[in-house]
Order: structure tokens, then sequence, then C-alpha cells
């Protein structure tokens, strides 16, 4: 009996594993982000105005579409990892309950920092497409040229707020591992809440949202990340798998 | 997006996402990992080129090269309220609220001592000043209060109006003009930090508008039918 | 040393009792069959060893510690069935190449030669193999891992015959080369009993026996003649299995209680007849009503 089998080592080989495994998600991911490209083509906010004499419309461009549309698929990468048929892949091989989590948010954080980055950069792919395809008079060059302290505090950002996205998405799926009853259960949870008091869920979406400091933001992000990953091994600490 | 459309736009992701993923396990079953990795690496090296490429683009051709005037420059203030209390022309070329965008001088007939005023559509506010001798020269200033959309200045973009002069009759004829802008956001996980997320995604939008304001200097001795416009006579210096 | 110690292990799910206070031990390197009708707990019993699942009562040793969620004993065990999943991005090529890292003495030289001898295409999904194509494929994963706990269960479902007597060939060869403690589960005594060294009986949940397959094989006598001579001669007899034949005739399958097969031929009526492992089996762990044979009398 070899007793050089170590947590991490395990989870590290687990990590690798899954990697190669989940690589066809990138699939998924460009497909999304292309998509969400396209939407984004035509504005995301446009406003017109006119009076006697003059008549504005003004549109404006940027890559929140492509972002949103990057969280939500984290939110469904990060929901698939807790699935039965990927349980029962770790349990083909060697794994304990913690291993599994371990290699799962390993990989969830590879997914994001690609994701963070694909998503903040294609709002380049954007400028370029509108730099050519666009009349250029009528575009505003205040934005147009890449500020790398700014792309950077972005994909920072965004890939922190993926972190927390994938958190809750890695909960309701062991819950749902718990409980399908769940797959309900949780928005209606959040339905209920925002009926009871509508205040809740506007202060904890401002507690991330309007945090104007990167370092607390940074904090919040990652402490209530680590809570719910946290809360998420405890839950299914004590499941049964393979049944 | 606004909040509204935020559930409707997430159930339909939802569908998208769930058709991508079904892509991607039939992509998947003739794509080796090894293919998926170089393609994501592919993909991630395409980006960061159009980074490179989007920094090393020419800027000409950009209609909008205007950057947002912060302090000095024309201000978003109350023109409204200092605009009365122009006296002089002087008063004219302080204030911080206007811009000048037309100026042009039609030489009149020494004889001539009448200036009417062509019916026009447009109302504007037109100031006179007397000069201080008969030049047989009248300037005629056009100039712009503030147009703002979010937080940038475009107050140049407006067209003057056109102003005329023949048969002693001066002409000022508002231009009509539709200004499209595209104008780049930085995205909310950046702009967060600015302070200018979600709580005042609206405030960014609000523009004021720009108002002509016409400016006449006229030789000392001119006499001005005034026809339907008001006019406000600046003080002699 | 031994390896699985089971101690008064019950499971139940919800009312169904799966389980019933089970005590055995396996010890190791053993090649222990693990035998019983459907539903008799043998899959329960894997997975309770494997540490997939948690007893409801008792307590379950392998290698000394609690198997579930214990990384020590996931690492040493491996667990074969048809349950296996792998992902859809790996080839079988991969799935050789990946698994291998994860066990110390895997063994690539046999699982490329086995590949190979499978005739397997190495671009072809795990899930796109028919069922016993899968079984043999992981079948091979499991020969090739050298766990120091090997098991399979129900490793050859959908095999054909062929593959099936390459299978057991191939894990008694390696087994050979490299002991190690395995157990096999199967409903297939016949094609296992040359190969296994021990037997595991469950019948529902519990244990009928635990003995070296040797010694089964000298567990029973089966008597066949007329019916009155058979019942007579058997008075005080242990009577496992009774079975009416036509004209009178009764075959009966008694223990071997230190009898030996000459108290029996001096009578001329009565025909000795061996009895299978398999049969045997089927005996013991048959209800009391008299088989199939008594749902027909009716």
């Amino acid at each position: 009996m070899s007793l050089n089998n170590n947590l991490l080592s395990i989870a590290s080989r687990q990590y690798v594993y899954k990697l190669k495994a989940n690589s066809s998600g990138v699939y998924s991911l460009i497909f999304i982000q292309v998509l969400a490209l396209l939407f984004s083509l035509s504005g995301i906010q446009s406003m017109s105005s006119v009076s006697e004499t003059l008549r504005v419309n003004v549109k404006y461009f940027s890559a929140d579409i492509i972002i949103s549309f990057t969280f939500i698929w984290i939110f469904f990468m990060s929901l698939r990892l807790t699935s039965i048929n990927s349980k029962t892949m770790d349990f083909t091989l060697v794994t304990n309950r913690l291993s599994s989590h371990l290699s799962n948010i390993g990989l969830l954080l590879t997914t994001i920092i690609f994701g963070s980055i694909s998503s903040s950069l294609m709002g380049f792919v954007l400028k370029i497409i509108m730099y050519f395809a666009f009349d250029r008079s009528q575009i505003g060059v205040n934005g147009f040229y890449p500020v790398f302290s700014d792309i950077l505090l972005g994909i920072i950002t965004t890939g922190l707020y993926m972190t927390l996205i994938a958190s809750m998405g890695y909960l309701l799926g062991i819950l749902i591992q718990i409980h399908v009853l769940f797959v309900v259960l949780y928005p209606a949870a959040l339905f209920g809440l925002e009926k009871v008091n509508p205040q809740m869920l506007k202060l904890s979406f401002d507690f991330f949202a309007s945090e104007t400091s990167p370092l607390l933001f940074a904090i919040r992000i990652i402490l209530s990340s680590l809570i719910v990953f946290s809360l998420s091994c405890l839950l299914s600490n004590r499941m049964e798998v393979r049944k | 997006m606004s909040i509204i459309g935020l559930p409707i736009a997430v159930a339909i992701l939802v569908v998208v996402i769930m058709l991508a993923r079904k892509l991607g396990t039939i992509v998947v079953t003739f794509m080796s990992w090894r293919k998926s990795a170089i393609i994501a690496g592919v993909y991630l090296l395409g980006l960061i080129l159009s980074v490179v490429i989007a920094a090393v683009l020419p800027n000409h051709g950009f209609g909008l090269m205007e950057r947002s005037h912060t302090g000095g420059g024309i201000q978003k203030g109350n023109v409204w309220t200092t605009s009365y209390s122009i006296r002089t022309q002087k008063d004219f070329e302080s204030q911080p609220g206007l811009y000048l965008n037309s100026r042009q001088t039609f030489k009149i007939d020494q004889r001539a001592v009448k200036l009417g005023f062509a019916p026009n559509p447009g109302h504007f506010q037109i100031y006179v000043e007397q000069k201080e001798a008969d030049d047989g020269k009248i300037d005629v200033s056009t100039y712009s209060t503030p147009f703002y959309v979010g937080e940038t200045d475009y107050t140049k973009l407006l067209q003057p109006p056109k102003v005329i002069f023949q048969d002693g009759l001066l002409v000022i004829e508002p231009v009509q003009q539709t200004l499209t802008l595209k104008l780049f956001k930085s995205n909310f996980t950046q702009s967060q930090f600015e302070g200018k997320n979600a709580v005042n995604l609206q405030n960014g939008l609000s523009s004021s508008f720009g108002w002509s304001e016409v400016l006449l200097r006229v030789p000392k001795s001119m006499k001005i039918d005034k026809g339907q416009n008001y006019l406000q006579y600046l003080d002699k210096d | 040393m031994t390896v699985i110690q089971g101690e008064n292990l019950t499971k139940s799910y919800g009312k169904t009792l799966a389980l019933d206070n089970l005590t055995f031990q396996i010890e190791e390197n053993k090649l222990t069959g693990l035998i019983g009708r459907n539903g008799a707990g043998k899959t329960t019993l894997l997975k309770l060893i494997a540490g997939y699942l948690k007893p409801s009562r008792g307590e379950i040793n392998v290698f000394s510690h609690n198997p579930f969620d214990s990384l020590q004993v996931s690492a040493n065990i491996i667990f074969i069935d048809n349950h296996m999943a792998f992902p859809t991005a790996f080839s079988l090529d991969d799935i050789l190449t990946e698994v291998a890292h994860y066990y110390q003495n895997w063994n690539a030289k046999l699982a490329h030669g086995l590949f190979d001898y499978f005739s397997f295409n190495p671009k072809q999904r795990h899930g796109s193999l028919s069922k016993g194509n899968q079984s043999t494929f992981n079948m091979i994963i499991g020969l090739a891992a050298r766990c120091p706990l090997t098991i399979f269960d129900e490793p050859t479902s959908g095999m054909d015959s062929a593959v099936r007597k390459d299978f057991y060939r191939a894990l008694l060869k390696d087994y050979l080369e490299y002991p190690r403690t395995i157990i096999l589960s199967s409903h297939l005594l016949s094609e296992v009993e040359d190969i296994l060294e021990d037997i595991l009986l469950l019948r529902d949940g519990t244990k009928c026996l635990h003995q070296s397959v040797l010694e089964l094989k000298e567990y029973a006598l089966g008597l066949k003649g007329p019916k009155q001579t058979v019942l007579e001669r058997l008075k005080g007899q242990e009577i496992l299995h009774t079975e009416e034949f036509a004209q009178g005739s009764l075959y009966a399958v008694i223990k071997n209680q230190g009898l030996t097969s000459q108290q029996f031929l001096k009578h001329e009526d009565l025909e000795l007849l061996p009895v299978s492992l398999e049969d045997l089996c089927i005996y013991l762990t048959g209800n009391a009503k008299g088989g199939i044979d008594h749902v027909f009398k009716q």
C-alpha cells in the first residue's frame, strides 16, 4: 500500500485530467462570445433626442454584453461540474470528495482566467470591426485606444465577478444533487426574498457592484466566494456517489 | 441592458448556452482535447493581437476627436443664468459657456443705414452691440451653448446657423442637423471603479442641447428694425 | 494480512435492506468470487468496500481505513463495472494515457497489449462503444492498473463468450504474475470457478458461506434413485435440494458431513452424482419453496 498519495498531488492530477476533459468548453465559450459580439455591434445603449434643429442619435458600445454572456456561461460550467456524470467520472478513478472539489475549483479558476481575458479583450475586436465597417466620422475616438492599466483592471474585475458567479453555480449544483427540488427552490427563494424585502437583493447586489475601491471589492468577492465554495464542500461531504 | 429586460435576456441566454453546449458535445466527438487546447490558445492569441491592432490603428478619420473638457473650456455650468449678465462683447468672449462657431463680416453701403431681419423660423437670442464708429461693416458672430453627451462635450460638432445679408436684410436660418454618435463606454467591470456603475447608469446618458446665440456688431449710426426678434443691446464700453 | 474487514455491515435503501449484518473478511492476495443471485447485495457490498456508499450500521475497513471518502483507500482500489464514465473529450487512446497517471503500478505494456489484442480503435470514444466492448475496455483498465485491491463488478456483462474466456484467462495470468487482492462478482459461477480461490456467497444480504473453492467442491453430494429409497437413505442428513423426475425418481443434494461415497454405493438403486458449484450455489441461495417446479405443481 502506497503512502505517497497526498491530497494535493491527487487533486493536481485530477485538475490536469479535468482540464483536458473539459477543453471542449472552449467551443461553447467562443460560440457565445462571438454571438455576443454580433449583438454588441448594434450598441449596448442608444439614446436619441430631438429639438427644432438638432436630432441626436447616440449609441454606446462596450463589451458589456460579451462579459454578461460569459458570466452566464461560467455559471453553467460550474453547474455542470457538479453533475452526477462528472461525479461518476471522478469516482471512476482515484479521488475523494475534497480532492474532487479542489480540482473542480482549480478548473473553474483556469476557466475564469480564460473567460475574463477573452471577454475583456473581445471588446477590441468589436472596436476594430467598427473602425473598418462603420463611418468613422461618427465614432468617438475617446476610449478606442487600449490603456493597459484599464484592461488589466477590467480583466481582474471580470474574473472576480466570474469567481463569485461560479461559486453560486457550484452551490446550486450541489443543492440539486442533495434534492432535485432545489432547481425550483433556489430561484423561488430569491423571488420570495425580493417580495418580502426588496432592499435585500439590491443591497447584496450593491455590496459588490457599488464598491468603488478595487481592493475592497476584491476582498469582498474573494471572501464571499470562499464561503460559498466551502459551503458546497461541507454540504456534499457526506453524500454517497455512484448509487 | 435595463434591469427589467435582464430576466428575459437571461432566459434567452440559457437556451443559447444549452445549444452551445450541445454544439460542444458534438464538436468534441471529432476533436481531441489537444485540438481544443490549440484552438483555445489561438483564440486567446487572436484576441491579444486584436488589442495590438487596435493600438496601432491610425487615429485619422475619427469624427469625434474631442476630448471631454474637464475644468477650463466650455463647462456644463449654468449658462442660462450667466448669459443675462453679458454686458459687452468682451463678456461674450470670456463667457465660459459659449463657443464661437462662426464669424462673418458683411460690408454695407455707407448710405444704407437701416438693417432689417428676414422672417425666420428659428428663434435666436440676438445680441446687438453698436460700434464706436461707422465703418460700414456688420460683424455677425454665432455662438453655441454647450452640447454634452454624457460627460463629453461635442459643442464643436454643432453647425452654426446660416447667416446671409442681402438687400439690407439679415437672414439667420437655423441648420437642420442630425448627429449620429457612436461612443465607446468602458465595460461595467471597469467603470465600477470610476463610481458610475449601475447606480447612476441613466445619468451618463443625459445630454444638454446646444443653443445658438448670435452677436451682431453694427456701425454706430445704423438703425435696426427688429421685426419679430427680441434684441438685447449690449452696453457700450 | 486482512485487506477487507466487515463487521455487522448493514445497508438499507429506505425500507429495503440490501445488506443485513454481514461480517466477513478478505485476505490479502486472494482472488475471491462474490457470488449471489440478483439483488443479493453484491454490488452494494462492493460499493461499500470502494467507499462510494456509507454503511447504515456496522463497520467496514479496507486497508485498516474507513473507505468512505478516503483518498488513501481510493488510491489503492480500482472499481470496474459497466458504469465507469470517461470524458467524451478523450479517445480510448487518451484514456489509457490519462488514467495511467493515477495508478503507480500501471502497466502500460499490458494495457496496450490487451488493447491491440481486442482490436480497439484508438480514436473511438468510450461512450460510442458497444456494451460488451465497454466492459472489455474497462477490464483492460482494471487489469493494467494493478491496484492492490481490484474489484470487478459483473465485468463480463455484454461480452461474448470468446471475449469472456479471454478475459478470465488474462485475469488469471496477470494475477499469477502480479498477485493482488481481487474481488470478482459474477452470477456465472461455472465460468469463473476455475480461476477463483475463495467464494463469498451472499443470500438476501447475508453471508451464506465463505470458503475456498476446493472446500466448496466437497461441500455437497448428489444422489439419484427411486424416491422412497432416497428418502429413507437420507434420513438424518441435511438435504439442500430435492428435485423429482419422472417415474418416481428423486434427485437430492445433501451436505457432505464426513460421508464417504462408499456408504451410499452399497445401495444399488442409488446413483451418486457430482454437484457442480453453480448448482450448489443455486441450491444454497434458493428459496425453500422448492424452486421453479413448485410454481408449476399447483
